[in-house]
């Protein structure tokens, strides 16, 4: 009888010990949550930089910044073909030397979209703007007039009545 | 014996426990400045500028009150021929009767494959002041192997010093 309270003690003890220990890590689950929380909605909520991870290098010239809502898509020159990254990281590419547009289908295609979509927000807006739509080119230092031509005749072809170079606006 | 055991037990567990919470706390905070500094970079804009140019329409007469434009490319519009080793340049009318012959053209060269903008410069002013035409608009024709750079730095130049409102680039000339 003895021996079997002393174990019934002992059994107790351990349950007392096991239940006192203190949990110290179940509030860093809740801090980790609300600082992620707190990450995300400070700085996710302002929008992604679309430009970040562009391929191109631009040049630093000052000039009036590139307005909101513009069509964007950025050259670079990579293994014999011009690439073409848009807004939403589609890739699109075709031969250097290709001076037609007959070869820069997938961008007549992606420009016809973006140019329908502006216009039908245009519409649904109520409003005109004769400047609209810009389309801004982010070209890569590396790249050689004769890559940009074929780009520009297709804008030529579409419709497009101005287009800009981006720029990065110099420090000073 | 079993008390002191306890006590040194516990005196283990608490010392223990204090030294993961230092690390758990050091280690949340390190993820915290981590997750901030990506998402700043994610998220901030870079200050960014434009150089604008523009595409000419086509205007007949049908279209011609529709086209609201100031400016029309006429024989007295002034085209810069950029060259890999110089500026062409002179009125349209001059290019289109034969691209090898001198009459009404000009030419500066450039300095060790520096284009000479301010010289351009002064020479175009000086053109435009004999062109009879009232309107400031340039076509630049760039040779195909000429660096975008420069291209964007000469429309650039065109227009922040004021002698061309708007510049048309063009090719197939050169």
């Amino acid at each position: 009888m003895r021996q079997h309270n002393s174990n019934h003690y002992r059994l107790l003890a351990e349950i007392k010990s096991r239940i006192g220990r203190d949990f110290t890590w179940f509030p860093f689950v809740g801090l980790l949550a609300f600082g992620l929380l707190l990450v995300l909605t400070g700085h996710l909520l302002p929008k992604l930089n679309v430009r970040w991870g562009s391929p191109a290098t631009l040049i630093e010239l000052a000039g009036p910044p590139s307005p909101e809502g513009a069509i964007w898509f950025s050259l670079s020159v990579r293994d014999e073909f011009v690439i073409a990254t848009t807004e939403d990281r589609t890739v699109l590419h075709w031969h250097v030397d290709a001076q037609t547009t007959e070869a820069l289908g997938e961008l007549r295609n992606y420009l016809k979209e973006r140019q329908k979509s502006i216009f039908l927000a245009t519409a649904l807006a109520k409003r005109v703007s004769v400047s609209e739509p810009l389309v801004i080119i982010s070209a890569d230092s590396s790249l050689k007039y004769k890559h940009v031509r074929p780009v520009i005749y297709l804008l030529a072809q579409l419709g497009f009545s101005h287009y800009a170079f981006e720029t990065k606006q110099p420090l000073s | 014996m079993t008390a002191q055991l306890r006590i040194l037990k516990t005196k283990k567990k608490l010392s223990k426990e204090q030294v993961y919470l230092q690390i758990g706390v050091l280690a949340l905070l390190s993820i915290f400045i981590i997750f901030t500094y990506g998402f700043r970079i994610a998220t901030l804009r870079w200050n960014l500028s434009r150089t604008e140019l523009y595409i000419p329409s086509l205007v007949t007469e049908e279209n011609i009150e529709a086209a609201n434009s100031p400016y029309f490319i006429s024989e007295s519009s002034i085209a810069i021929l950029f060259h890999e080793n110089a500026f062409y340049f002179g009125n349209l009318e001059g290019f289109g009767r034969s691209l090898k012959s001198g009459d009404q053209k000009f030419y500066i060269p450039h300095i060790k494959e520096q284009p000479q903008l301010e010289e351009l410069g002064t020479n175009l002013k000086a053109l435009m002041g004999t062109v009879l035409s009232d309107h400031k608009l340039a076509i630049l024709i760039p040779a195909a192997n000429v660096d975008i750079t420069k291209v964007i730095k000469v429309v650039d130049y065109l227009r922040s010093s004021q002698i061309f409102d708007t510049v048309i680039l063009g090719g197939g000339l050169i």
